[in-house]
């Protein structure tokens, strides 16, 4: 604690509007946590680089995602074709690149809609308890009971295989799990003191969930959200290899894994790489999300 | 039994003979009046009576305290009080704040009052103030909620509370969080917190308990130096007679729900009127006595509040229970033993000790 040194050095009256005082706050010890993680910091790169990649993939990528190479149908990688070419003759190192963008698309956008009606309805119904938390629960464990796969088939029958599709798709089932992880979060922590204390003081509902509650409950929301951006981008590949996903030619991951399957002796490479950039991107998110488990838990501070 | 040993108790010299002529009730204007609460929880082993017809007064400019064991129901009083718990049914009686009746009051109604009126204050500031946000911020935010402050005013006045509750460099400090500041600290922050909007009564639930003991006399002293600030009264709950004796005016003795013993504090300490209350007083060492007399501690443990034992709830423990078909049969009722000062037993001190 630094309060003796705060004390000691409080003589001077001078500088009583500084910020001298150095407050140690808990994002800069966590992040302190999190650097010591080699895994943790090898996956936050991978993921900015893979940011990057969609940002500037018009820079980074030699082809376009149509552009065709006549002479050339599934071949092998080469120095004009980096990862080779897919059965029409397109670039697969580009398509990939463009695909980091449909990936980073899809894993954000539908970890957002999980987290914003997770995050919702999960804290109403652990702050709330009693029979309406009953009742949602009950909802929602109904809900886990329907594979999202089912779902997707019926989301895509009308609305189409699209990209936006998906992500409304793993969305509305992904809220699911945030609400539950939430409400339990929220059950534990409207017993703490000091929410009792902010009861206590007058505070009302809606501030005491959100500004006093919340921001304890990152903790989990931020782990499971950074998982859950990796675990969609892999259901995405799930759908897309199912033929539920986006339509070619969007340059998806999945999707190229699937239409190389046909070609998995002569022409490896069509699943090889679009598989492994799902893979260690997946991995990245995983590790990333297990780093800021440790580093944000209060319970292993003083290690 | 005249030998008060609590009143050696630190940090509180003198303040019985400053407080000696204050018989009766307090001076100031009656602020909260309990007639008669009634408080049960109802679960799967039975019914818990937790407040046992309860009456008492409390006079602005006073502090009241509310004396005894865990699980006398000293707290469920106050919380009772304060509309905080949900699954307590309050089956007869009536809290009289300002006139009005709190138990009538709506939720939004008793949201006004939590913290605008009545304030309270909690046994440990470790986990009483909350760990993610600055301790300004959660000291301006009553200003915020309760007062219409925009966000400067309500941080100036934050500054200016943290000051006024002996927090150095309160500017410096505003800024920090909970866990940088000490146990002491913590605890003037969440006083300055309480009085931001300058309540009329402040409920202190065992303020200093978590506290080191070094620290306890001066946080007390704040508490009590700012009640005469901001003109409020205090209800102090707390186990410890040290406390009670140098601060308090009026006080009540709880045992297993009911109250046992009602008075001034000069009155209760000097002619204790129940043996429970005895039983406490000597059970407090006393820095100051040559050790020839040991501490006598109550016997057994205080009972279920489920199965409450018959008659007068105490007599299993009490050393003068010894009249057959009285202690064990009848509920005693309160008794005026002169003074304002209440006790239930069926005796009086001068029947139990012969003397």
């Amino acid at each position: 604690m630094s309060l003796p040194e705060a004390v000691a050095d409080s003589g001077a009256g001078e500088d009583m509007f500084s910020d001298e005082v150095r407050t140690t706050s808990l994002w800069v010890d966590a992040w302190k946590r999190f650097r010591r993680n080699k895994l943790a910091i090898i996956g936050m790169v991978f993921i900015f680089g893979l940011i990057l990649v969609a940002i500037f993939a018009d820079l980074i990528a030699p082809y376009s995602i149509t552009e065709r190479d006549s002479g050339e149908f599934r071949s092998g990688p080469s120095w004009d074709h980096l990862f080779g070419t897919d059965i029409i003759g397109r670039d697969v190192f580009s398509r990939i690149v463009y695909g980091s963008r449909v990936s980073l698309r899809i894993g954000i956008f539908s970890t957002f809609i999980a987290m914003f009606i997770g995050i919702l309805v999960g804290s109403f119904a652990g702050y709330t308890g009693g029979k309406t938390e009953g009742f949602i629960m009950r909802f929602i464990d109904m809900f886990l009971a329907i594979p999202y796969i089912v779902l997707a088939i019926a989301v895509a029958t009308v609305f189409g295989r699209s990209e936006n599709s998906v992500i409304l798709v793993l969305g509305l089932t992904g809220w699911l799990a945030v609400a539950r992880i939430v409400r339990s979060t929220f059950l534990q922590l409207k017993k703490v003191e000091y929410v009792e204390a902010a009861r206590a003081l007058g505070f009302g509902k809606f501030r005491i969930m959100y500004r006093h509650i919340l921001p304890n409950a990152l903790q989990p929301i931020i782990v499971f959200g950074t998982i859950a951006i990796g675990s969609t981008i892999l259901a995405e590949a799930a759908l897309s290899f199912l033929g539920v996903g986006p339509q070619d030619p969007t340059p998806a991951w999945g999707l190229m894994v699937s239409q190389g399957k046909g070609d998995l002796a002569n022409a490896p490479h069509l699943t090889f790489f679009p598989g492994l950039a799902i893979s260690l991107t997946v991995l990245a998110f995983v590790f990333v999300g297990d780093g800021l488990r440790d580093a944000l838990d209060p319970k292993l501070k003083d290690r | 039994m005249s030998d008060l040993t609590a009143t050696d108790a630190p940090g509180a010299p003198g303040s019985l003979a400053e407080s000696a002529n204050r018989f009766g009730s307090g001076s100031g204007e009656l602020l909260l009046s309990l007639e008669d609460l009634e408080a049960v929880f109802e679960t799967d082993d039975g019914v818990v009576q937790a407040v046992d017809g309860v009456t008492f007064d409390v006079h602005r400019g006073e502090v009241f305290s509310i004396v005894g064991e865990s699980g006398s129901g000293k707290s469920v009083t106050a919380m009772t009080i304060m509309g905080l718990l949900p699954t307590v049914k309050v089956r007869s009686g009536s809290i009289m704040w300002k006139g009005q009746n709190l138990l009538d009051k709506s939720e939004n109604e008793m949201r006004r009052i939590r913290g605008g009126e009545i304030a309270m204050i909690f046994q440990d500031p470790l986990t009483a103030l909350n760990p993610v946000h600055t301790v300004g911020r959660q000291v301006a935010e009553m200003g915020r909620i309760h007062l219409d402050m925009s966000k400067k005013e309500a941080g100036e006045r934050a500054v200016e509370m943290l000051g006024l509750v002996g927090i150095p460099e309160p500017r410096k400090r505003a800024k920090m969080y909970p866990h940088e500041f000490s146990g002491g600290m913590r605890q003037r922050a969440m006083i300055a917190m309480a009085i931001m909007c300058e309540p009329d009564l402040l409920i202190a639930d065992e303020p200093t308990t978590a506290l080191d003991v070094t620290v306890q006399a001066q946080v007390l002293e704040v508490l009590v130096d700012i009640k005469d600030k901001i003109d409020s009264a205090i209800m102090l709950i707390t186990h410890d007679l040290g406390v009670v004796a140098g601060l308090s005016d009026q006080m009540m003795v709880m045992y297993a729900g009911s109250q046992v013993e009602l008075g001034t504090t000069d009155e209760i300490f000097y002619s204790t009127a129940h043996p429970y209350t005895e039983g406490l007083l000597n059970s407090v060492p006393d820095l100051l006595s040559d050790h020839s007399e040991p501490l006598v501690p109550i016997k057994g443990a205080p009972p279920s509040l489920i199965n409450r034992p018959s008659g007068c709830a105490f007599h299993p423990r009490c050393p003068y229970a010894r009249v057959p078909g009285v202690c064990s049969d009848t509920v005693p009722t309160l008794r005026d033993e002169g003074h304002g000062h209440l006790s239930a037993c069926h005796f009086t001190s001068v029947d139990w000790t012969g003397e």
